[in-house]
């Protein structure tokens, strides 16, 4: 969400967005339709062989093998000049040292590209998530790191609590600037 | 950090279309 607020930023320094799950192509779909995030290509990874293990992203502590959340830019070259590895699943910070990295490589602007998953919609969407909710869903998220960074004097435990809180403060922003009120 | 992901990038995905780079970004997916 928050990378599709900053496209124009992104193309005009050379870079395209790939974003990979575990999700399969119809669950990314509908994802997808639900709240498209313009210009991103969507790729499928459910047995993580493609992209999400080969790359060390797998979260340990999870059952289901999910991607931790990451944020990496690779170079025309392919070499990896920026890696950001999330400590949990919801554990994704602000992104401004992604687009420093980015633009550090100094590369011609790009046309837009289509993005968008491989997969077919599928006709029932009531299992996903539903855009009236992401608002209330990050405003929790906010006040709850909030308060929870409230109840310790340790510094660190502040620190990661503040950090939850600017990342759901970045994500709601992002949503806003592609979905204007009125 | 600086590591080398071309064998990712080239043999599985194909990805590269010009000069391009890439943001590559991971979710958890189930949305």
């Amino acid at each position: 969400m928050r990378l599709a607020s900053e496209r124009d930023r992104i193309h005009g320094a050379g870079g395209e967005v790939i974003a990979v799950s575990i999700d399969d192509d119809v669950r990314q779909a509908g994802m997808y339709q639900r709240w498209p995030t313009p210009n991103a290509r969507y790729v499928s990874d459910p047995d993580r062989s493609l992209l999400i293990e080969p790359l060390g992203l797998t979260d340990p502590n999870d059952d289901r093998g999910i991607a931790l959340p990451a944020m990496l830019v690779i170079a025309p070259d392919g070499e990896e000049v920026y890696r950001y590895v999330g400590r949990d699943f919801a554990d994704r910070t602000t992104d401004e040292q992604v687009y420093t990295a980015l633009e550090g490589l100094g590369l011609d602007a790009i046309d837009p590209p289509a993005g968008g998953p491989d997969g077919i919609v599928p006709d029932d969407l009531r299992r996903f998530f539903r855009p009236s909710d992401f608002v209330a869903y990050f405003k929790g998220n906010r006040f709850a790191a909030a308060a929870i960074g409230g109840r310790t004097d340790d510094k660190e435990f502040r620190a990661i609590a503040r950090e939850h809180r600017i990342m759901a403060d970045a994500t709601l922003a992002a949503w806003e600037s592609l979905h204007p009120p009125g | 950090m600086s590591n080398d992901t071309t064998g990712v990038y080239e043999s599985i995905l194909g990805l590269r279309q010009g000069g391009k780079a890439i943001i590559l970004m991971t979710y958890r997916g189930d949305w």
